[in-house]
């Protein structure tokens, strides 16, 4: 069965921006609703005004144009530390998406083609681009 | 003043709809369905939107012949700004 809300990290959301690629088609094919952190807000806006020289109110009116509820970190805090233990050793700054997908409850799963989220596996399902069109 | 309408959803989709509101992102099952209506009304403007920031960066991108592994080195160093972030947090 496909999903419905998935969580979205920063690599696959910025690559649908920039590339006429898989994860473009998936950011707009209005299948899916994407739920994603502050953190990945924030590594977005830093990428698409400071690399992209974009102006700020395209970036805020790009970021908004996606299906997409973004979460504070006051949601998953309590969950930081079990995330820490799960993929810290792996990039710190995956810590957010992994204690906001171990919080969410009725998620189906992260779009993720980072291979640190591997070590998540057998926790959430780890979807790919292809496996989303 | 709007009208009431009686709504029927799956038990599924009931649960992610008190999900958004139990994470706070909506203050009540109204507002999400309010949302989710707005989001389909709007979604063609939306797209065009989307599509027309998203044009101008795929340009961008091909006019300076960036492959996949240079975009996913940006994307590093803004993950490197969360990671400083992270660390002074603890």
């Amino acid at each position: 069965m496909k999903p419905a809300v998935l969580l979205l990290d920063t690599t696959n959301f910025y690559s649908g921006l920039v590339f006429k690629g898989l994860e473009n088609k998936v950011l707009k094919s209005d299948k899916y609703i994407f739920v994603t952190t502050e953190f990945t807000i924030a590594e977005i806006y830093w990428l698409l005004t400071e690399k992209r020289g974009m102006n700020r109110k395209d970036a805020l009116d790009l970021i908004k144009s996606v299906p997409l509820i973004i979460i504070k970190s006051n949601f998953f805090k309590h969950k930081w530390n079990e995330a820490d233990g799960l993929i810290g050793n792996r990039d710190k700054s995956d810590i957010p998406l992994v204690a906001l997908a171990l919080s969410l409850k009725n998620h189906d799963g992260i779009w993720s083609s980072d291979k640190d989220f591997e070590v998540v596996k057998g926790k959430f399902k780890i979807w790919k681009s292809r496996e989303l069109l | 003043m709007g009208q009431k309408i009686l709504l029927n959803l799956p038990e599924k989709d009931l649960e992610k709809v008190e999900t958004l509101v139990k994470i706070g992102e909506f203050t009540s099952k109204t507002e999400v369905i309010r949302f989710a209506v707005k989001q389909l009304l709007y979604s063609e403007e939306r797209m065009k939107k989307f599509e027309e920031l998203t044009k101008e960066l795929q340009k961008q991108t091909k006019e300076r012949g960036m492959t996949r592994k240079e975009i996913e080195r940006e994307v590093e160093e803004a993950k490197e700004q969360t990671r400083k972030l992270i660390s002074q947090m603890r």
